[in-house]
């Protein structure tokens, strides 16, 4: 049985990277007089944080729902192009490019294009989050469907089984560690893009409260709202990996 | 040791002994600038390649801004620049914030920041942004905000964060735009738009942009050298006056070689701003003058309308004398 004290001694020994970095942050912070407007102590940004509670909790909800939203169309919408792809060879020729393409032009760039088709609000700032989630899904389940198991496909050829059936029965479920992969890598991922997307053209969420924060000089919220963004990857990363781990059990 | 020497090389220049060359030994001036290495800072290129900050000893280097730089408080305040130009309410923040900055000059005497709509639905008055699509670059809504406070009006219009293009405008995402009278306009005129724009002091935003400043230790130490470099920048923009092509085409050849910046362009940017530079005050003071009873009263009236309190007297915060002893030479 784990007592309490076993519990934060797990913790502590996990985390004693963190810590000693946050205490060489504020030695240094205290020895080189660095001045709060370069870069607060971190004690200063955790007093920040707590002193406005309900700031931060609305942004980090705002910003949740864009990662969530942006997550689960860009993994849709992955799935769903590795699934067109793998059903014709034309598809992977008009597919594979813009993909690849779309993924290597900075969001920064592509951002205007986006705003002027979809118009500058929150559906913006939702695909933006989705342009930088859908790409490891696309390519990592595109090659997930390829990767079946051995002799699988020589049965289904013996049987004379149907496309959608060798899709449905075959080729998805051995997709699913894939999917899986794709999940823990976004996560953490449509975070950042929800706040990138947020800082850029957003009016609500951490990314904003960053850029506001920035524009009037308040380092100390600045990096507040950064400490909750970074909170909220780690979590985001945690529970992908739960759940990737859930999904083992039921995959191939 | 530097001080004594520029001091002298300054005397002599004062006594008008101009084949006396300061001493070579020149004090490096580092200016964190506000933006790109455009026109926008056409005295620093023009004291630079005309010789104005070498005959006053100085040694001159710029730090490129522009909006992926953070704060430029924070990097005169880590001591990587001497000098930085930033919004006058930048400096208030960050005094806010324990540092202890003093402005000592300013570039712009009129705010170029303006809101800049077209004809269908224009935007003149503070009243006219009620219920309008207002595209603003990020974090900009505090300054509509204030703006709306100002006039005794409620902040009832809707923010669309845009960029520096004023595309979203033409396309009619917003209603009306920030830009700076020195830049979106003149594109827009360029491609034959006729646009409206209402300045942020006819709106009743009263603030001084553009602002030079550095850390009082800086100043205490380096007051000499403070003097020659605002007296070299002050022939630079009297130079750019005369002559506004000069400047753009040190830009766009020399110092912002790599930006690719558009020679007519820049022109076009130099010949609006330099209106904008001059005023009563600056003939009556000299080029890059400010106002300490302009700070006090219509400033200082405009940040507590954002909110701001605790306002530190103005004499804590703009420092003229060195202004003024630039004007003795």
């Amino acid at each position: 049985m784990r007592t309490a004290a076993g519990r934060a001694a797990g913790l502590l020994d996990r985390s004693w990277p963190v810590l000693l970095l946050l205490a060489a942050w504020e030695v240094w912070i205290v020895a080189a007089h660095v001045p709060p407007i370069v870069a607060p102590a971190p004690a200063l940004v955790v007093i920040e944080v707590a002193t406005n509670p309900g700031l931060y909790a609305a942004a980090a909800c705002a910003t949740i729902g864009v990662a969530l939203a942006g997550l689960l169309i860009g993994m849709t919408l992955g799935i769903a192009l590795a699934i067109a792809i793998w059903a014709t060879p034309f598809a992977a020729g008009a597919l594979t490019f813009p993909a690849l393409l779309a993924q290597s032009t900075p969001l920064v760039a592509l951002l205007p294009v986006i705003a002027r088709l979809l118009g500058y609000g929150e559906q913006t700032v939702i695909a933006a989050a989705t342009a930088i989630t859908f790409l490891p899904t696309f390519v990592l389940v595109g090659s997930g469907l390829r990767a079946l198991p051995a002799n699988a496909a020589d049965v289904f050829d013996v049987l004379g089984s149907s496309r959608l059936a060798r899709l449905v029965r075959l080729a998805l479920p051995a997709a699913v560690p894939s999917m899986l992969i794709a999940l823990r890598l976004s996560a953490a991922n449509s975070i950042l893009a929800a706040l990138t997307a947020e800082y850029l053209i957003g009016t609500f969420g951490l990314g904003r409260l960053f850029a506001d924060a920035q524009t009037q000089s308040l380092t100390p919220r600045a990096w507040a709202a950064a400490l909750v963004a970074t909170v909220l990857s780690v979590a985001a990363y945690a529970a992908a990996r739960r759940l990737a781990v859930i999904g083992e059990r039921f995959s191939l | 040791m530097i001080d004594r020497r520029l001091f002298l090389a300054g005397a002599t220049a004062a006594l008008g002994t101009a084949t006396l060359r300061p001493a070579r030994a020149a004090t490096t001036v580092t200016t964190q600038l506000q933006w790109i290495k455009d026109v926008q800072n056409a005295a620093w290129w023009i004291a630079d390649t005309n010789g104005y900050f070498r005959a006053e000893g100085i040694e001159a280097t710029e730090l490129a801004g522009g909006p992926t730089l953070a704060s430029i408080p924070a990097v005169v305040a880590a001591g990587r620049a001497d000098v930085g130009i930033a919004q006058f309410e930048q400096i208030i923040d960050a005094n806010a914030q324990g540092e202890d900055f003093v402005i000592f000059a300013v570039l712009y005497q009129t705010d170029p920041a303006a809101l800049l709509s077209l004809p269908a639905h224009p935007v003149r008055t503070a009243r006219d942004i009620l219920g309008k699509r207002i595209g603003l670059q990020q974090g900009a809504h505090v300054f509509i905000d204030a703006i709306m406070k100002l006039n005794h009006l409620p902040a009832t219009y809707t923010e669309v964060v845009v960029g520096f293009d004023p595309a979203p405008l033409v396309e009619g995402a917003c209603d009306a735009y920030l830009c700076f009278v020195t830049n979106q306009p003149l594109t827009l005129a360029a491609r034959h738009v006729p646009c409206i724009t209402a300045g942020f002091d006819e709106l009743g935003y009263h603030t001084y942009t553009d602002v030079l400043f550095c850390t009082r230790e800086y100043l205490t130490k380096n007051r000499a050298t403070l003097v020659h470099f605002v007296r070299a920048l002050q022939r630079g923009w009297a130079e750019n006056a005369r002559d506004p092509a000069l400047a753009a085409r040190l830009a766009t050849t020399v110092y912002g070689a790599s930006l690719g910046l558009d020679l007519q362009q820049q022109i076009g940017l130099n010949r609006a701003q330099i209106p904008l530079m001059e005023g009563p005050p600056t003939r009556a003071h000299g080029r890059m003058w400010i106002d300490p009873a302009h700070v006090a009263g219509p400033v200082y009236a405009t940040l507590r309308a954002t909110g701001r309190i605790n306002l530190p007297p103005v004499g804590r915060i703009v420092d003229t004398s060195i202004l003024i002893d630039a004007g003795r030479a």
